[in-house]
């Protein structure tokens, strides 16, 4: 593995065992090894990804609303990110009240579109499924209809924020994200405007 | 060598011999003796309740988010099930932490005590904060300061030349700033200051606090020490997963792995301490421990001429509550009726999070990958006294870019604005909290809780503690004050939190053995030496007289390496 602005894991490791403690050092695991705690990633190799939880409509309005919350811009967004897929593992998991919480507010989605619009939520126009959004994503919304939504807005919102931001597309690509790297030295920060301090050691 | 840091053998099966010392747990505090114990030249046997460590596969650096099923989280329910108490557990870390289910404990209703525990070789220290600051005479004289509660038996000058020599081995990084209530100490060079922490640096002495803000003293290893592992600024340290090539002071990679080369140390993990055994017919000497093999669960004793207790303060109290005989009816060595009293943590909770808008939208860096970010340095009842508290506080900050940006649920709205203002904040985040002296309070305590024992069948605690009005009103000053240093920085969408955490959640379980000189008030002497019985110590945080300095492993290290040295000293007189 390269890290993102730095030296490869063989560079990392040549440097690291050329200091005094080579003898002490241990080798890093190879960039293929897989530390034994860890529950891997759900293997793609066989077909196309089904959603285990949801069923085809709900994976597709979960799919839109994620979209919709970090929409593709100049980087790929939720749905590039298959947030839909981490939303469907977790909550597949979950238990019974979790579950029957988000499906009621998916429920509720498509019964408010369909008393505006007279469509499914996921059927809907851009400009609809905005009205609709930005009528749940105000806090300051105390309709009582609407509190379902609202609730549902916020949890749906949480789930997206946590599968986009840790996904590849998240801190890659969006967040540009330059730890979890091997470096010989810390460089902090080089702006003259706050370089003051210079350590007494 | 390395070797994987496998230190141990396989269960080995017990001899029959009689070991000069026995070192119950192996983190901060039993790494520590075991390394001045061996190195005095010393026999030593080291109990550790849990497993041995690999540091090549237990700590999961470099490991991203995407690459775990469940993306750093546990699986839905199982943290609920089986580890409710071990909060900062994830699914990277689960297993440096006990399972709450084999390992309960009681409280009284309504009162929470969040007891965080690690079993395993290296213990807690294995995904500790690496804050090493010293404590000083504010903290050692306090009650000649304040007038409340007890003075340490020690004064700053009676430590400092162990800190000098823990700090040289294990490798702190910190600057040298000359001030009272913070001394410097030996080492190596500080990690330099991000754009966010050298910005609230400059902002912190406006405010006319008294604030100076200093890089984080970590037990860190920037540069080499003693061929030790060293940082390569993963950061992953700071995410509490361990370090697998030993770049902090872990114990297993440093103080444990030096006792091992001496050929002296036995260590046999999987060994859960029951009691201390008494010397037949003797109420002041001890003969050994016993202890259950974690896994078969069979009973086995052990014999040392020394016996130190470092399994952190409250399970080194627990052991001393649970061994009770006739002699020690009430707990070993508890003639002062003061075992178990005193419990501390530190206090947290107080914190503020925003972003400075100098540093939006920047181009992103290298932020956290030094895993340590700034203190500010305790600064209120230093010269002037509080009309509302006594004892002091301080912050811990970390800025800039991070892996997780954990502020994106504040963020309002959805859609291509959202998305591009958790962006530009991505380099403008900062955030600071705070760590601060809990007072000493007898009405403080853990006692055995005799209708519950664990999966071994050993007695559990009942732990009492709450905060007074003390840590209430140090609380509520530490907000504001956070707050106006966050309106000072200009800084732009500010949270303040100033609400106490629950008791035990900053994991600085202190007091309930205490030192003292007096034998009526304390558990133990100067030396970490039981009053009531001579060839007994406890060495880890159980002996401490108060919560100051904000961050107790350093200064548990380093009693425990004085305490250590003294044995040695003690023993070749015959005296022990």
């Amino acid at each position: 593995m390269r890290g993102r602005k730095g030296i490869t894991r063989r560079e990392a490791t040549k440097i690291l065992a050329s200091a005094a403690g080579a003898p002490l050092l241990p080798q890093l695991p190879s960039s293929g090894a897989r530390p034994h705690h860890l529950p891997v990633s759900p293997s793609r190799k066989t077909g196309p990804w089904v959603p285990k939880f949801f069923n085809a409509h709900q994976n597709e309005t979960v799919t839109a609303l994620a979209e919709l919350i970090i929409p593709q811009t100049e980087t790929p967004g939720a749905k590039a990110a298959k947030v839909n897929e981490f939303i469907d593992l977790v909550l597949g998991e979950e238990n019974p009240k979790v579950q029957q919480e988000f499906l009621r507010g998916l429920d509720w989605i498509d019964l408010k579109s369909k008393r505006l619009f007279s469509l499914r939520f996921a059927e809907l126009k851009p400009e609809q499924q905005k009205t609709l959004l930005d009528g749940i994503a105000d806090d300051a919304n105390t309709e009582a209809e609407d509190q379902v939504g609202v609730s549902f807005f916020k949890n749906v919102k949480a789930r997206t924020v946590f599968a986009f931001y840790t996904s590849e597309i998240g801190i890659h690509q969006e967040l540009q994200y330059k730890g979890l790297d091997y470096l010989t030295e810390f460089p902090g920060c080089s702006h003259p405007e706050h370089s003051d301090w210079d350590p007494k050691t | 060598m390395w070797l994987h840091l496998h230190l141990a053998k396989e269960s080995p099966v017990m001899p029959r011999k009689k070991y000069d010392a026995i070192v119950v747990g192996s983190g901060a505090a039993g790494g520590c003796a075991a390394k001045e114990l061996t190195e005095g030249g010393l026999d030593v046997l080291v109990l550790e309740a849990g497993r041995d460590v690999d540091p090549a596969k237990d700590f999961n650096t470099h490991t991203w988010p995407y690459q775990h099923k469940y993306r750093g989280n546990f699986a839905p329910g199982v943290k609920e099930r089986t580890q409710w108490n071990q909060i900062y557990a994830d699914g990277f870390t689960s297993h440096l932490y006990l399972k709450d289910s084999e390992h309960p404990y009681s409280t009284p209703a309504g009162q929470p005590y969040i007891w965080v525990r690690s079993r395993i070789v290296g213990g807690k220290i294995l995904h500790w904060g690496r804050n090493a600051r010293r404590l000083s005479d504010y903290d050692f004289r306090a009650a000649d300061r304040d007038g409340y509660g007890e003075n340490w038996p020690i004064r700053y000058e009676d430590l400092a030349p162990y800190y000098d020599k823990l700090e040289e081995f294990v490798g702190v990084c910190g600057s040298r700033e000359n001030l009272p209530q913070l001394p410097d100490g030996k080492y190596l060079a500080p990690m330099r200051l991000n754009c966010g922490e050298a910005i609230l640096r400059q902002v912190a002495p406006t405010l006319g606090l008294g604030m100076t803000v200093i890089p984080k003293r970590a037990a860190m290893r920037p540069s080499s020490t003693h061929g030790l592992g060293q940082c390569h600024f993963c950061g992953t340290c700071e995410m509490g997963r361990g370090c697998d090539v030993n770049g902090f002071w872990n114990s297993v990679g440093d103080t444990l792995l030096a006792a091992r080369q001496t050929g002296r140390l036995t260590l046999r993990p999987n060994s859960v301490a029951h009691q201390v055994l008494l010397e037949k017919g003797h109420g002041d000497r001890v003969r050994g421990v016993s202890f259950f093999d974690r896994r078969t669960r069979r009973y086995q004793e052990a014999e040392s001429q020394v016996v130190v207790l470092g399994a952190s303060a409250l399970e080194s109290t627990r052991i001393l509550l649970n061994s009770v005989s006739r002699h020690w009816p009430d707990g070993m060595a508890n003639s002062s009726g003061v075992l178990g009293r005193y419990l501390m943590d530190n206090i947290g909770g107080p914190s503020v999070e925003g972003f400075l808008p100098a540093l939006m939208s920047r181009e992103v860096v290298n932020e956290d990958g030094k895993a340590g970010g700034i203190d500010v340095v305790a600064y209120r009842n230093m010269t002037e006294r509080h009309p509302k508290f006594i004892r002091s506080y301080v912050h811990e900050g970390a800025t800039g870019a991070q892996l997780f940006p954990h502020y994106a649920n504040r963020i309002s709205g959805w859609g291509e604005g959202f998305k591009r203002r958790v962006k530009r904040n991505y380099t403008a985040w900062f955030s600071l909290n705070t760590r601060g002296e809990m007072l000493a309070r007898r009405e403080n305590f853990v006692e055995i809780d005799k209708a519950r024992v664990d999966a071994w069948g050993i007695p559990v605690l009942k732990i009492h503690c709450q905060h007074s009005d003390n840590e209430r009103e140090m609380a509520k000053d530490a907000a504001e004050n956070l707050r106006a240093l966050a309106v000072a920085a200009k800084a732009e969408n500010i949270r303040v939190e100033d609400g106490l955490l629950t008791p035990g959640m900053i994991i600085h379980d202190m007091g309930t053995a205490r030192m003292g000189n007096d034998p009526k008030k304390s558990v133990l002497n100067k030396w970490n030496q039981a009053h009531d019985i001579p060839n007994l110590f406890v060495v880890d945080g159980a002996c401490f007289v108060t919560s100051g300095g904000y961050g107790p492993t350093l200064t548990i290290g380093t009693l425990a390496t004085r305490a250590s040295a003294y044995i040695v000293e003690e023993m070749k007189r015959g005296n022990l």
